[in-house]
């Protein structure tokens, strides 16, 4: 269970939630690979907090936790309004920025 | 080597769950698969000395966001039908037992009978304990800030949702 290996590890899961961003074409699908983004940083943070003996990467993942679970809110909030006016949840059909 | 053992069966099934929920097709498995990223990475938190965190994260994430994720996406999967009647599958049954199981494992462990193991009590580094003295003692200006903005996410939300007065 060496540094890089959690490196590594954390690496791997970013890009996957990042594909997932990029690639899927449901709002949902798209916010949790966010979601599954931020949880890979959090992966690093708490590895750097093992290995270099300090807190100050567990105090960052519980920021990190709380940023997410506000951002999650404000985004579902979002996802219903869109739904209510455009009716889809697909990302091409936000096309327009007027209600 | 235990440890070993252990971060490399979490690290492969982490990756395979995040696959699967980034190639889902339908959202509720995308969304139960993030749940079960979570609950991997919480063991991941143990494993690396972050017994709170882990705890604060299956509370949080699989307690708080998933339910709210699959909340949203049953609205909106309204048009699919859901009187059919159950199945009752191997795998309904089993969840059912394993379900029975961990609530009696819970219930004797509430009344006592069933002790935690030994040295599972955490002292020291990662605990509640050093968590909560870190963060009142040199981090008490970002606890607010993020208590604030928690306030910040419950308005925007309710702006967002609520219907707004014609006038």
């Amino acid at each position: 269970m060496s540094y890089q290996l959690l490196v590594v590890l954390s690496f791997v899961l970013f890009v996957i939630g990042m594909i997932g961003v990029a690639m899927r074409r449901n709002i949902i699908i798209v916010l949790i690979s966010l979601e599954l983004m931020l949880n890979a940083v959090n992966i690093l943070f708490v590895a750097a907090s093992k290995y270099l003996h300090t807190m100050d990467g567990q105090i960052f993942v519980i920021m990190v936790i709380t940023i997410a679970a506000a951002e999650t809110a404000i985004a579902l909030a979002l996802v219903v309004k869109i739904f209510k006016t455009v009716g889809m949840v697909k990302i091409d059909d936000m096309k327009k920025l007027k209600w | 080597m235990i440890n070993h053992v252990l971060f490399y069966i979490t690290a492969v099934l982490l990756v395979l769950t995040y696959t699967y929920a980034v190639i889902a097709g339908n959202p509720v498995y995308s969304a139960l698969a993030m749940g079960g990223a979570f609950f991997l990475t919480s063991f991941l938190f143990v494993l690396l000395g972050a017994p709170f965190l882990a705890v604060v994260q299956v509370i949080i994430y699989v307690g708080a966001m998933l339910v709210m994720f699959l909340f949203i996406i049953m609205m909106f999967d309204l048009n699919r039908s859901s009187s059919a009647p159950v199945k009752y599958k191997p795998s309904t049954i089993f969840s059912y037992v394993l379900t029975m199981i961990i609530l009696l494992v819970a219930f004797y462990m509430a009344r006592g009978v069933v002790k935690m193991p030994e040295g599972f009590t955490v002292v020291g580094f990662g605990s509640a304990e050093n968590v909560g003295f870190n963060l009142l003692r040199y981090y008490l200006l970002p606890f607010e800030l993020a208590s604030f903005i928690l306030l910040v996410g419950v308005f925007g939300a309710i702006t967002f949702i609520k219907k707004r007065d014609r006038v």
